[in-house]
């Protein structure tokens, strides 16, 4: 499923394209991703009320940046995007019968996992 | 209703409180499966409540410290039985604010860091089965107003 092998080091790098390429997307399906990320930045922590970790900044602009990479490569937009309670940001990929779900940990730490319906387990794969 | 030291049956129906923002109406899969990641501090496992404890669903409202956060939640249910199915348990985990706490001890943050490659399935599945039971939804009225 994965195209290319991205890299994604040296992120802040990467801000002038996040900035000129990223945050003007024309396509409104890719958009509302990209706005969903962004409105993670301004999270703090105990965002849900139960005590919820806030994504760094760090950890919600590697999202940017992958998303766009994804974007560049082929992918068709996530079905379910956003930060999970433990400060990661996820990105998942559903169909009938498999599913694939990126997380990012840190500008450095990014794990994929994808599955077929029934599976018992995930394979892992590196980004 | 049932004593909080009663056993756990398979008949049972635990309820999941779920983040407004983790739920998507119009998508196949309704509710994430981020509702059910663990959080960081949740060594001992994730959070539900018995529905055989309390009178009705909302009740379990009364768990989040912060009443404004009441409304941005809605509430799921399980099955004991499909939990058990997919290898998880339901021990009662007695907390002040609402009868029934109990945790599903084997999805906590300890093993969901080490080993994702099992839980991810897993986790998908339940809320494929709390997507399809949604006992309560965000922004609805409840006995508090």
């Amino acid at each position: 499923m994965m195209k290319d092998t991205l890299t994604l080091e040296n992120v802040a790098s990467e801000s002038d394209f996040l900035r000129n390429t990223v945050l003007e997307d024309p396509d409104p399906k890719w958009r509302k991703v990209v706005d969903e990320l962004l409105a993670a930045r301004d999270l703090e922590d105990d965002w849900d009320g139960q005590g919820a970790k806030a994504p760094s900044i760090e950890v919600v602009d590697t999202s940017l940046v992958l998303v766009q990479k994804l974007r560049t490569a082929g992918f068709a937009p996530p079905n379910d995007f956003g930060p999970s309670v433990n400060g990661a940001m996820t990105l998942a990929w559903r169909s009938d019968t498999s599913s694939m779900e990126i997380e990012v940990l840190s500008s450095t730490r990014i794990e994929g996992y994808r599955w077929r319906k029934g599976d018992d387990r995930a394979e892992q794969f590196a980004l | 209703m049932k004593a909080e030291d009663d056993p756990v049956s398979d008949d049972e129906i635990v309820l999941r409180l779920i983040w407004h923002q983790f739920h998507k109406e119009d998508d196949s899969l309704p509710i994430k499966p981020r509702a059910f990641h663990p959080r960081n501090d949740e060594a001992t496992g994730i959070s539900v409540f018995r529905l055989a404890c309390v009178s009705q669903p909302v009740d379990v409202l009364a768990a989040l410290p912060k009443i404004e956060n009441r409304p941005l939640y809605l509430i799921a249910g399980l099955s004991v039985a499909s939990l058990r199915k997919i290898g998880l348990t339901v021990t009662p985990d007695k907390i002040e604010a609402v009868p029934g706490h109990a945790l599903l001890g084997e999805l906590n943050c300890n093993s969901w860091d080490t080993d994702k490659a099992t839980w991810k399935p897993k986790v998908e599945e339940l809320a494929r089965i709390a997507s399809g039971n949604i006992v309560h939804r965000a922004g609805s009225k409840t006995v508090d107003g």
